[in-house]
């Protein structure tokens, strides 16, 4: 027990002297507040009020500092409100993979055999298609909603995350205090869950701050291509895909606030992922 | 070494056939009533039906999935519905497209993020590592429609530099097809930099710290010798496997590069198909981006297995 505490303990003083993790996690932060509270700090209506039509497509200035857009919507408002549906479909659909991924590692580790091989095999089948295309082809076929996107990205990291926690456990099942709990008859999901997920769960936790980087970016790149959006909800990739077509009569501001939006959070939420990865492994 | 090829070469044909298998349920069984999907709910069922017995979606899954399996094997893809051509031409059209983008991005991220890697492994923990090793990383992470907005806002919008689009005029020489894809390939470039780059700087620091490279600067040996014979050699072996898996993440992102520059290749081609139900083109075009994956993942193990001696002759 001593030997694992300051084991914790000395990851923890790893991650807070490590620059990454704070310029990260202070990034992801500003735009988890933004997405919770973004109903508070816009200076504008997100949506738009009718008078807008009024001021469209406005240069950058001191009334609306990020510009208007083609509907007269205030840039600033929609990039800080538009913080919320990628943050909260790319966490759904993270913490799904995350939990069937963990759950299914768990089990193939701990029992092995044929179960083992097939998933390794389906999965190589999986990583063949480059997730955006899945994504597409997976949307066409289903129809396009918020809840296809989080449950066709969750579905793919499944596997990925099982093989990385397959393999934590299999290191895990040779040691002393698990084959004590066999021997006390434990019931063996007793022992997966309650003994050695605890301890394999630094690998989730890296795999999850990973895996939330492909999810904005997967999540981003697919409302780009217009896949999966309600076209009524502020969000980064649409307001990009509606407005690039306009860049040819020099109107940048609608398309480069938000693809600096973007580029913010995903360098935040790796930077994270890597602290973390350098603290666990 | 034969025992290894052949069960190398075993595992892909699985690996194909499972492929081939997820494809078939996502563009066959996953849309359901495909004739539906495609007219849309205000058809009348007898279009519908129509449709579905001249696309033959109305037999049984496993007679549908083994036809269009010989089919592809034999090299027929079927036909697409919203282009109305065969699928091996549009496919076979836009590969030859999307290869020269691709072609361009890894004539130059290849040298640059291998001499990226080396450099800073050599100077490991410097601020020049620094740079390399951040820089790079938020190179890759970033998507590229994300980068190539900024490319086209400073060079195409701003400088006026470089064409915004990648479609060159019809007949143009070479140097114009060149110039039209620069703005293309970088968003593509950097997100390779990044990953190649830090699998090198890894390789290079493990073999820097190894036993036989002490031997070797012990031996009395010119660190500039060591580094050549000891250190590259055994450190640029992975990094080949690292650059052939990059294929795949290279296909995703041609996808958005492809769609943001209007270009004519396999992932606007893909798009399209996604955007029109055109689901016999979604399936071959699918089918032949996962088979270009195995196989070069395929030929990277070979070269890898054949390039270390401990395989070879193993």
């Amino acid at each position: 027990m001593t030997v694992t505490a300051s084991l914790r303990s000395n990851r923890w003083r790893v991650i807070r002297r490590s620059a990454t993790f704070w310029v990260g996690g202070f990034i992801v932060l500003m735009w988890v507040v933004f997405a919770v509270f973004g109903d508070f700090v816009t200076p504008y209506d997100p949506q738009g009020t009718p008078q807008d039509l009024l001021t469209r497509l406005q240069p950058p200035s001191a009334e609306h500092w990020f510009g208007t857009d083609s509907l007269g919507r205030d840039v600033l408002s929609r990039v800080l409100a538009g913080a919320r549906r990628v943050l909260t479909v790319s966490l759904s659909a993270t913490l799904l993979g995350t939990i069937a991924g963990t759950t299914l590692g768990l089990v193939i580790g701990y029992f092995g055999g044929i179960v083992d091989d097939i998933i390794s095999r389906v999965l190589d089948a999986f990583l063949s298609i480059p997730l955006v295309i899945t994504g597409m082809l997976a949307l066409a076929a289903l129809g396009a909603n918020e809840l296809g996107v989080i449950i066709v990205i969750g579905l793919v990291f499944t596997p990925i995350i099982a093989k990385t926690v397959r393999a934590a456990v299999l290191g895990e099942r040779q040691l002393d205090y698990v084959t004590a709990a066999q021997l006390r008859k434990e019931n063996p999901f007793y022992v997966l869950f309650v003994e050695i997920l605890p301890n394999v769960f630094g690998v989730v936790i890296v795999e999850f701050t990973v895996r939330l980087g492909y999810a904005i970016f997967t999540v981003l790149a697919l409302s780009f291509l217009g896949f999966g959006i309600e076209p009524s909800i502020p969000d980064w990739g649409l307001m990009i895909n509606q407005h690039r077509g306009q860049l040819t009569g020099n109107i940048w501001w609608p398309v480069l606030f938000p693809s600096l939006a973007i580029a913010s959070l995903v360098v935040g939420v790796n930077l994270l992922a890597d602290a973390m990865s350098q603290a666990f492994e | 070494m034969s025992r290894f090829v052949l069960r190398r070469i075993g595992l892909a044909l699985i690996t194909l056939v499972l492929l081939s298998i997820l494809v078939f349920i996502g563009t066959q069984l996953l849309p359901g009533d495909v004739g539906r999907r495609i007219l849309g709910p205000f058809a009348t069922q007898e279009a519908v039906d129509a449709l579905n017995a001249r696309l033959g979606t109305d037999r049984p899954v496993h007679i549908q999935y083994w036809d269009w399996i010989i089919s592809a094997i034999t090299g027929d893809l079927g036909f697409s519905i919203s282009f109305s051509r065969p699928v091996n031409e549009l496919l076979g059209r836009a590969l030859g497209n999307s290869l020269k983008l691709a072609a361009l991005a890894f004539v130059v991220v290849v040298p640059l993020s291998l001499l990226g890697g080396i450099f800073a492994a050599l100077r490991r923990g410097t601020a020049v590592d620094r740079v390399i090793t951040v820089g790079g990383l938020s190179a890759t992470v970033i998507p590229e429609f994300v980068s190539g907005i900024v490319l086209i806002i400073v060079f195409a919008v701003f400088l006026r530099w470089l064409p915004g689009t990648a479609a060159a005029p019809q007949g143009a020489g070479f140097l114009t097809q060149l110039r039209h894809l620069i703005l293309p390939a970088i968003p593509l470039v950097l997100v390779l930099f990044g990953y190649i780059a830090r699998i090198t700087r890894a390789g290079v620091i493990e073999a820097l710290d190894a036993d036989y490279t002490r031997t070797a600067i012990l031996k009395g040996l010119p660190r500039s010798t060591v580094i050549r014979r000891d250190v590259l050699r055994n450190a640029l072996l992975p990094t080949i496997a690292v650059v052939a898996s990059q294929i795949g993440y290279l296909i995703g992102g041609l996808v958005v590069v492809e769609v943001l520059f209007n270009y004519q290749g396999i992932g606007k081609l893909l798009f399209d198909a996604a955007n029109n139900a055109d689901f016999p083109l979604l399936a071959g075009g699918v089918l032949v981006v996962g088979a270009a994956f195995q196989v070069s993942m395929l030929l990277a193990d070979l070269a890898y297995s054949w390039l270390n001696p401990r395989i070879r002759l193993g």
